[in-house]
């Protein structure tokens, strides 16, 4: 129990290390496979490839192994507790804010022109409704008519 | 000649093999790959990216212990070695996997 927990305040405390180990630790593997694929005969670039293609996923393999660590929700507590930290301490820099603004203005316009395209999609639809019951009534009103003339003048019952 | 089919291991069954692997003495990551490639005649196929994050939970859970030391060519690599509680669940494990194997082998013998 003290030794964990003694690894996971390593983890947290001496992170850098950490991941700087993880990182030698996983290159040691690939160049040990590199290595022996020149001795099988490749030449070094393509023995380099392969052994990456035979490790399956380097990024993976980092991102299960901090998971694997058990210390992985306090480290993401820890980065979101800074970054709060450094947004409501950082002084107001104009370049930032009048990027802000701008980004502000585009969400507005891009929001218009949604609310916009929205509702003459409904306008569309309504008309192609319309459009559609009053084919309907025409025509019925065209089959009980005892006059078929009326229904060869109208072409849009064709 | 008919070529070996190599399989992809089970998460449980790599912790076992790596476990046994290691009880005869610290092993780097490397070592613990070949020798499960070589002892299993080239059938199990350890994929490195499952292996690593496996020895990083087993270290996590103090399963196994690392320490960093000198390889055979020289370099500096990470050894894993068993501990007391790693040699215990090595056992339950193995014991597990008798039972497991011997009835899997018996219904399809006489099912």
């Amino acid at each position: 129990m003290l030794s964990r927990l003694k690894r996971a305040l390593r983890s947290l405390l001496r992170r850098t290390q950490v991941e700087r180990e993880l990182d030698e630790e996983l290159r040691y593997h690939i160049e040990q496979q590199t290595e022996q694929n020149i001795r099988l005969g490749m030449n070094p670039e393509e023995a380099r490839y392969a052994a990456r293609k035979a490790f399956g996923g380097v990024e993976q393999a980092k991102e299960q192994s901090r998971d694997a660590r058990g210390v992985r929700w306090i480290e993401d507590l820890w980065q979101d507790l800074r970054l709060c930290l450094w947004l409501f301490s950082a002084p107001a820099d104009p370049e930032d804010i009048e990027m802000l603004n701008k980004l502000k203005t585009r969400l507005h316009a891009l929001l218009r022109k949604s609310k916009i395209e929205s509702e003459l999609d409904e306008e569309l639809r309504y008309l192609s409704f319309a459009k559609t019951r009053f084919i309907c009534i025409f025509s019925n009103l065209a089959c009980l008519s005892p006059n078929q003339n009326f229904r060869d003048q109208n072409s849009i019952l064709l | 000649m008919a070529r070996k089919k190599k399989t992809d291991m089970l998460q449980g069954m790599l912790d076992l093999l790596t476990l046994r692997s290691l009880q005869g003495g610290p092993l780097n990551g490397w070592d613990i790959m070949q020798r499960i490639q070589i002892v299993s005649v080239d059938v199990f196929r350890v994929i490195p990216g499952s292996l690593y994050p496996a020895l990083h939970r087993l270290e996590a859970g103090g399963l196994v212990k690392a320490e960093w030391g000198a390889s055979d060519n020289n370099r500096r690599a990470k050894f894993y070695k068993l501990t007391a509680a790693g040699k215990k669940q090595l056992d339950a494990e193995w014991e597990t996997w008798k039972r497991f194997s011997g009835a899997v082998e018996l219904v399809l013998r006489d099912a």
